[in-house]
């Protein structure tokens, strides 16, 4: 599948703009993502859109938004909806125009009707050509994911899970949240799999590969259920390549690991923190976090040179 | 695992929940604070008839729940992340997404051993073992 196919499967934004862009940020929701010579690479952007680190220049770039949780309304975050918002403003206000934006899941809180109506909403005032959604548990809550999928997974195949080539690099957008079971970690399925081993055969392993998914693909902490069970068939996959760049979110923070050419990488949320690992009783929302501190958190308004400086370094020791 | 050290507030307990709507229906207010104040005032005299599980920091509290058929049993989400009761073999109608402080209830009437799980969070997981009448 390539993007310019009809059937592709993303959500056309109103205002289509193409651009290559020069540099990659934290942008509110997420990140930027420059695809540089086969590696992603992040880099800063302050809040006015100016570039503060020398240009980078990549073959395209993307932006990943992760958990919006529209319909939270409790501490730290009220307002969630005005924090997507800033996110998006953050992405609009980037030099160049991002290629397209991936929703890493969680896009509501609740799946209810007028949540999804807000997150369209919001979503759908991106500059950028298109928004390529994977669902979180949020988001097939109640009916497996029947209306989410109705409105933000068109053209998918199977249970909603996708693939698609852009410029050289191969997307592949994967479903992890569904058919759980009782005790266990979020699952891909059998069927998820045999699709998957066969869109990735026969392709070159010098294809840079990028994989989307809601729940991470490795285990970050199982106690609190962050993890796929059957995520360790999927990487025997994708292991062959030589680059290969898996972006989850779920957990609303940044969480990073390396695994020979696979780095594995969370985003935050846009709309709430929640504690490290094991630092508190419950994955919850973190509601001890005070106003001023939550946009730092949640990553939309301060971009930090330590992150990014981070990214960079094992993201560069992929290569190695 | 330690995911329930924070445990939910003492005073929150069935039997006091009972006291409090029996004491309610006896001044005879409106059902709004115990929303199912009538039927629970009529059972007072049986405390075990209507028992609550809390959930809260990402766990069923009590997770083993032992009650006879005929027993409705009421969940209340304490956390402020959604929750589910979900029959892990569909054997009992599971509830819609919990927000928080949403109560579901079910009346077992047949006995047997009735697992349920959250399927937001499936690492939260109950039972219902329901015993002849």
């Amino acid at each position: 599948m390539t993007l310019d196919r009809p059937d592709f499967p993303a959500v056309e934004q109103p205002t289509p703009r193409r651009k290559f862009l020069k540099c990659m940020t934290w942008a509110g929701t997420g990140v930027l993502w420059v695809m540089q010579g086969g590696v992603l690479r992040a880099q800063a952007l302050d809040a006015r859109g100016t570039d503060p680190v020398p240009a980078r220049r990549g073959d395209f770039s993307f932006v990943q938004v992760s958990d919006s949780h529209i319909g939270f309304h409790q501490a730290p975050n009220p307002d969630v909806t005005a924090t997507l918002r800033e996110a998006v403003a953050k992405v609009n206000a980037l030099p160049a125009r991002a290629d397209f934006v991936v929703h890493t899941g969680d896009l509501t809180h609740l799946a209810k009707p007028d949540q999804f109506d807000t997150a369209a909403q919001v979503m759908g005032e991106l500059a950028t050509d298109r928004v390529f959604y994977v669902p979180g548990e949020h988001d097939v809550l109640g009916d497996d994911g029947k209306q989410y999928f109705s409105r933000f997974g068109r053209g998918a195949t199977g249970q909603g899970w996708y693939s698609f080539d852009y410029r050289g690099a191969h997307f592949v957008g994967l479903i992890n949240v569904l058919n759980f079971k009782p005790g266990g970690l979020g699952v891909l399925g059998r069927e998820q799999l045999e699709w998957l081993e066969k869109d990735l055969r026969g392709r070159s392993s010098s294809t840079p590969i990028v994989v989307l998914a809601h729940m991470p693909l490795w285990t970050v902490y199982e106690q609190w259920g962050w993890g796929t069970e059957d995520s360790a068939q999927a990487l025997t996959y994708l292991r062959r390549f030589g680059s290969v760049t898996v972006l989850n979110g779920h957990i609303h923070q940044i969480q990073q690991k390396v695994e020979g050419n696979v780095a594995f990488y969370t985003a935050r949320s846009t709309a709430y923190p929640i504690p490290a690992a094991g630092t508190v009783p419950a994955p919850g929302p973190d509601a001890s976090v005070v106003a001023d501190r939550l946009h730092g958190l949640i990553g939309v308004r301060d971009v930090t040179y330590r992150t990014v400086d981070s990214a960079l370094a094992i993201t560069d020791a992929t290569l190695a | 695992m330690t995911r329930s050290m924070q445990h939910s507030p003492r005073w929150f307990t069935p039997h006091l929940a009972l006291l409090c709507a029996a004491v309610a229906a006896a001044a005879a207010f409106p059902a709004g604070a115990a929303d199912r104040a009538p039927a629970v005032a009529a059972s007072a005299a049986q405390p075990a008839t209507s028992p609550e599980v809390t959930i809260s920091n990402f766990s069923f509290q009590p997770a083993l729940l032992t009650v006879k058929a005929g027993t409705r049993v009421t969940w209340t989400n304490r956390d402020t992340t959604p929750h589910t009761v979900t029959s892990t073999d569909k054997r009992f109608e599971s509830s819609a997404g919990l927000d928080t402080n949403d109560r579901y209830s079910y009346v077992f009437g047949k006995a047997g051993t009735y697992e349920y799980f959250c399927s937001l969070h499936p690492m939260m997981v109950g039972k219902v073992v329901v015993s002849e009448p």
